[in-house]
């Protein structure tokens, strides 16, 4: 029961992750060729990792994602923003979906709650990227999407918090817990 | 417990730091839409991951099963936090049998102050005492950020019986005592079992007079019964290890003729004792009824089969432990010396003795002529060491896999009686 509630799930996986390729590849705007080559290749991999079963080396397809996204970015003059939020929010489904099902396939019983939390924990991520996007996207009608004020905002925020994260995992096992 | 952050949080982190950067350096706020949902869920992950306290306690809804049996492993958790716990029950090694899963975890919302419960289904393959209240705890924080990883040690004990057999017959003794029972004596007193004729002396009761064989002579006859008598059976249970056998398997065989023959003879009103001879010397006093063969099967449970090298020989117990005059049953492979040794000196100290050899696997199917021939010479050495237990007046019947217990206690009666005239010396 438990290896198939697993097959199940790796392949609703699969079926997640060539919806964002087919997302990607239906509407490119530029380099169609290259975003469908890479879209490939993320497929392949993603699908070979998942049956493999490697929950470290699954998260590397996201990469090709990555790439053609900014590679289409970089060569488009009219990039769409509506389409890079529903690209991320189904990769971001497609990760959390994979994850599950390597953890079902290797055993793990999920009760009816439990499934049901992890749904609201990823429905709520999603939720607020989609508020962020509108937010962003709002802004946007403001201030110019690419302007050098924004960038150093921007940076200079993403590095505090990198900073910060590093310190908190660095820290080891001050944040104990206990069992009795 | 120990704390780590999951792949999803290093990920995360990762690529929406890269993205973010990518999205600044080159000015492409696109790339930092895609990104987006692991930024956010790093941000929440990071600023939820509190210090849950977790309490696990194991309990089963058996304390005894037999081989075979399912039962119920529960696990109550408590934590202060809600949080996603992954419960995995570890039992002992020798809960499993070989080539067994481990078990399943499990993984279930628990809310601070709404106690779970779990449920483990189990299957008990081996029979012996097992712990099974060791338990690996994995509780993730919210959004799966953090896992802290621990073990919960609880002393759970699970007592899995063998399968025993029904024996329809009582191995009899030589050596009776004076209470009544079951068993034939051989003197002559009150009884059923018809022993003998004598004349009529002053006493004697009415009843006793053989009508038949006094009308056809001129004098009083009286007929002798055997009484029936109880005894006193010792149940003697090797446990040194042998290497080169499958220990396990030849002492659950000792271990299932020794629990039958015990519920056998405690249902004729015998009385029952074990002493366990082996790397530990352990008894049990002969006692009486179901409390008695509760007390027989939780030693023999207990059993532990540890290699020892030390130069043992049977002690002189206490009178206690194996009363004189008492039936000795060994139930033994006879492949340490020590408890060969053993046997003949329980014979020399005036015990009735019987010996039910659980035999050894064949280690291979003879397709070499040397192995063929090294399996002669085993036989025969067996047959040797038999002849010269016969020759002390104790009986042995071998116990292999294709026989039926019964029919081995039925042979050794019967071989008992062959020796018998050597064992009433």
């Amino acid at each position: 029961m438990t290896l198939r509630s697993g097959i199940l799930a790796s392949a609703l996986s699969l079926l997640l992750v060539i919806a964002t390729a087919s997302l990607m590849v239906a509407s490119a705007t530029a380099l169609p060729r290259v975003v469908r080559i890479l879209m490939v290749v993320t497929v392949v991999s993603h699908g070979l990792l998942i049956f493999v079963g490697s929950a470290r080396l699954i998260v590397s397809s996201s990469i090709f994602v990555l790439l053609a996204v900014t590679l289409e970015s970089l060569a488009s003059s009219d990039p769409s923003w509506v389409r890079s939020i529903a690209v991320g929010v189904l990769w971001y489904v497609a990760m959390e979906v994979s994850w599950h099902a390597l953890e079902r396939r290797e055993g793990a019983i999920y009760t009816r709650a439990a499934v049901a939390h992890r749904v609201q924990e990823v429905a709520l991520v999603v939720g607020l990227t989609l508020v962020v996007g509108l937010v962003a996207i709002a802004a946007a009608t403001v201030a110019p999407g690419r302007s050098v004020a924004l960038q150093a905002v921007v940076l200079g925020a993403v590095l505090a918090v990198l900073g910060a994260v590093a310190r908190q995992l660095t820290r080891g096992d001050d944040n104990k817990a206990s069992i009795t | 417990m120990k704390r780590t952050a999951h792949d999803r949080l290093i990920f995360g982190v990762g690529i929406g730091v890269l993205g973010a950067i990518v999205a600044v350096v080159g000015g492409l706020p696109e790339v930092a839409l895609v990104v987006v949902p692991w930024i956010v869920l790093g941000a929440l992950a990071y600023g939820r991951s509190t210090k849950p306290l977790v309490r696990v306690q194991a309990q089963l809804a058996d304390d005894r099963v037999m081989v075979g049996d399912d039962t119920q492993l529960h696990l109550h958790i408590r934590t202060d936090a809600q949080v996603l716990v992954s419960a995995q029950p570890k039992p002992a090694a020798s809960f499993a049998a070989d080539g067994a899963e481990p078990l399943p975890a499990t993984v279930d919302v628990v809310r601070a102050g709404s106690p779970s419960e779990m449920v483990v289904d189990l299957t008990a393959d081996e029979w012996g005492t097992h712990n099974m209240g060791n338990v690996v705890v994995n509780v993730t924080s919210a959004f799966g950020g953090f896992r802290w990883t621990g073990a919960g040690e609880n002393r759970t004990m699970l007592r899995v019986h063998p399968t025993t057999q029904e024996l329809r017959d009582l191995l009899p003794p030589w050596l009776v005592r004076r209470v009544s029972g079951t068993h034939t004596s051989r003197s002559s007193a009150r009884g059923v079992e018809y022993a003998d004729l004598r004349e009529f002396s002053a006493g004697d009761s009415v009843r006793d007079i053989n009508w038949r064989a006094t009308a056809r002579s001129n004098d009083l006859w009286v007929s002798q019964r055997h009484p029936d008598r109880a005894t006193d059976v010792v149940l003697l249970l090797d446990s040194f290890v042998e290497s080169g056998h499958d220990v396990r398997t030849i002492f659950g065989r000792a271990m299932e003729a020794a629990l039958a023959l015990a519920e056998n003879h405690l249902g004729a009103t015998d009385r029952v004792g074990l002493i366990e001879f082996g790397g530990l010397i352990r008894w049990v006093d002969p006692g009486i009824g179901r409390v008695q063969l509760h007390k027989l099967t939780d030693a023999l449970l207990a059993t532990g089969l540890y290699a020892n090298a030390a130069d043992k020989s049977l002690p002189m117990l206490s009178p206690r432990a194996l009363p004189a005059r008492s039936f000795v049953v060994a139930l033994s492979p006879l492949l340490d010396q020590r408890f060969v040794d053993a046997i003949f000196l329980a014979r020399a100290r005036g015990h009735d003795v019987a010996v039910v050899e659980c035999a050894v696997a064949p280690t291979s199917d003879h397709a070499t002529p040397a192995s063929a021939l090294a399996q002669r010479v085993w036989d025969a050495e067996r047959a040797v060491l038999r002849g010269q237990m016969a020759e002390q007046g104790i009986a042995v019947s071998t116990w292999s896999q294709d026989r039926e217990l019964a029919v081995v206690l039925h042979e050794l009666a019967r071989l008992r009686r062959r020796v018998a005239g050597i064992g009433a010396r």
